[in-house]
């Protein structure tokens, strides 16, 4: 590990490996920890916001993500060129690549999250399930072929078929570098095998560059639960409670909340313990999530797979349990202990985000992008919303759907279901659409109020969902309506609209 | 939904740009309101409302007429020849693109005056593929006009 703890966080200069809210995110704390920052942009980003709030920019190459953000060595000489010290690479893109740990080590920056070895071995699926077993954590019946990695070694498919037969169907085929759903299948009887073993293994390998797969037994409904760790690299892991992420579509989450409703406190307590024994086995450094899957009895728990980087849904942890987490990852990258007071830290409220996918929910969530006339975001009390994009910037189809994150914070779970609902409600980002429209809905269910949702529920019951269209009727009141407010409107309002043709431009991006 | 109540009993509760909060029928409904008078932009629980939008279903229009890929990706099918009268919101194109065929409809209605590309092409995001009849550009250039003039007496 470099040892730059003595130095002043002034002489410091981290490197945002990432774009848009993610970036932006990570700018916030730096500017409050009074670090500098340098963001890369690819072409498509030259206008963007978090471009505009680094200390620094730097353009790395043409829209493509394989041309920008995924390219190391342009990362690297970027880095050089602005005399980076550090580098944090967010989540998504080349967050869990060892490579790029490995790179940032050899340039002796720091690097804003685990060691180079433990992004490796955590990231590779069965080489974590084995850390896993080993801390004792609960793991699925699974089975990996032996020295996969050599192609004549492939196993036949008799070997699969009678491996898939001894865990038992249903059971998933998975890439051992998958994630996100990708190089995944779920199999319901031998039939389906081959096949399945045919297109996961082909989709792994454009996905991951890795086609080694294994099988797992699926557990069917189940809840996703993770709980986060926070580890100092020194033989201290502090455990930040957890969050339920089980509303998803395409294996992607949806809504998010901390803490986990409906968890029976002792498993609770075995899930945190369990997170703790796995992170502390591997003298864990930096923030990370432990994900399991909880069955529908809610008593049995399997480990899922530990995410060594900050997480998309990160908020919510930050706002139940009174921290920031990138302040905490950037303390034990420099070199410090954990806070003493910091694990096992209880809530001190609830926490709900829906995430803003640029995607048409009732049209199998196909991406809407285009310039964006409208960016207006929620402000009240509870509201924090995370947004990478201003009104006049194009979402383009290079990059994540997901846009923004509206997180709302109250006393109870109650509070801040009704506080998010509303600031949907008060959310535009005309004219795409985005999947905020079903999260409301989902937020407004019979099954979100008593905790009886499941990963799959998106897709096998709300496959028919349509988005809300106003009826008929309320067209020609509600023009009228429209007419009369805003031709009365005051002319300061009228100036302020008419610059970008748009709202709220002063108010957008409001962090609490 | 009660549609047959008249709609007299629709009231503003609140105007708080861009936030019109309004009763009808003794229900709230809070909508996000932008645009102009002439042409205004509603969301409503999160939905951006096409139904306001002049020329719905306007599909992916560029300024000379002609329609362009919505993303990155494959020609899967041409649906139009030379010389085909379209109405709005027809298929033309099919375009593939991370996995997913998005249609590309007539911005409006017109003549198919070119089709610039052929199934298996790899078009990038803004290609023109087909191109729509002269009269349709004029109207639609004196559509735009209108409108911009709208904009500005609002």
């Amino acid at each position: 590990m470099p040892k730059n703890s003595n130095q002043d966080p002034a002489t410091h200069r981290v490197l945002i490996a990432n774009r848009g809210e993610a970036a932006r995110r990570l700018i916030r704390t730096f500017r409050k920890l009074e670090v500098e920052t340098i963001a890369v942009y690819s072409d498509a980003d030259k206008g963007a916001l978090f471009v505009e709030e680094a200390d620094f920019s730097i353009n790395i190459g043409a829209a493509p993500s394989n041309e920008s953000y995924l390219r190391l060595d342009k990362l690297i000489e970027a880095g050089k060129e602005l005399s980076a010290t550090a580098l944090h690479p967010g989540w998504g893109f080349l967050s869990e690549n060892p490579d790029l740990a490995t790179a940032v080590e050899s340039e002796k920056w720091i690097f804003i999250g685990p060691t180079s070895e433990q992004a490796r071995d955590l990231g590779d699926k069965v080489t974590a399930r084995k850390l896993a077993e080993a801390a004792g954590v609960p793991c699925t019946p699974a089975w990996s072929p032996e020295k996969q990695e050599h192609g004549n070694a492939e196993p036949s498919l008799e070997d699969w078929t009678r491996q898939s037969e001894i865990i038992g169907y249903p059971l998933l085929v998975k890439a051992v570098s998958g994630g996100g759903g990708k190089g995944m299948r779920i199999v319901r009887d031998s039939s389906e095998l081959k096949e399945a073993i045919h297109s996961a293994r082909r989709e792994a390998l454009s996905s991951f560059n890795d086609d080694r797969l294994f099988l797992e037994k699926l557990i069917e409904p189940a809840r996703h639960i993770e709980v986060q760790v926070v580890g100092d690299g020194l033989g201290d892991v502090a455990i930040l409670g957890d969050r339920e992420c089980s509303l998803q579509r395409r294996h992607q989450k949806l809504v998010e909340e901390a803490p986990a409703p409906h968890i029976e406190k002792d498993i609770r307590q075995l899930m945190h313990s369990a997170a703790k024994n796995l992170a502390l086995s591997v003298n864990y450094r930096g923030a990370g999530t432990v994900e399991f899957l909880l069955d529908s009895s809610g008593e049995n728990y399997y480990f899922l797979e530990m995410n060594t980087r900050l997480q998309v849904e990160h908020p919510v942890t930050e706002e139940a349990y009174g921290v920031d987490l990138v302040e905490l990852q950037w303390m034990v990258a420099i070199g410090k202990k954990l806070p003493s007071n910091l694990d096992g830290k209880s809530p001190c409220a609830h926490s709900i985000e829906i995430r803003v996918n640029a995607e048409n929910p009732s049209e199998n969530f196909i991406p809407s992008t285009g310039r964006l006339l409208d960016c207006c975001w929620p402000s009240f009390e509870g509201i924090r919303v995370d947004s990478g994009i201003r009104s006049g910037d194009t979402v383009t189809p290079y990059y994540d759907a997901m846009l923004a994150k509206i997180i709302a914070t109250g006393d109870t779970r109650e509070q801040a279901k009704d506080r998010l609902i509303q600031a949907i409600d008060c959310t535009s980002i005309s004219p795409l659409q985005t999947s905020i429209s079903l999260g409301r809905d989902l937020l407004k269910s019979e099954e979100f109020a008593s905790g009886k949702f499941y990963t799959r529920m998106i897709e096998t019951d709300w496959g028919e969902w349509c988005s809300p269209v106003i009826p008929e009727s309320w067209e020609t009141p509600l023009r009228a309506m429209a007419k009369k407010v805003l031709t009365t409107g005051t002319q300061s309002q009228k100036n302020r609209q008419r610059r970008r043709g748009t709202c709220w431009d002063n108010l957008e991006g409001i962090m609490p | 939904m009660n549609t047959d109540r008249q709609d007299h009993d629709w009231k503003i509760l609140d105007w708080t740009p861009p936030i019109l909060f309004v009763e009808r029928n003794g229900e709230q409904h809070r909508f996000v309101l932008t645009g102009s008078a002439n042409r205004p932009r509603f969301s409503w629980q999160g939905h951006y409302q096409t139904t306001f939008e002049p020329l719905r279903e306007a599909g992916n229009s560029s300024a000379d007429g002609s329609t362009v890929s919505p993303m990155p990706g494959t020609v899967l099918e041409i649906k139009v020849q030379v010389g085909d009268e379209v109405s709005a919101g027809q298929i033309l194109v099919v375009v593939e693109a991370m996995k997913m065929e998005l249609p590309v409809k007539a911005p409006a209605p017109g003549r198919i005056q070119e089709v610039l590309v052929n199934v298996g092409d790899s078009v990038a995001q803004g290609k023109s593929l087909v191109v729509l009849s002269e009269e349709d550009q004029d109207r639609k250039e004196q559509n735009r006009e209108k409108q911009n003039r709208e904009e500005q007496n609002d």
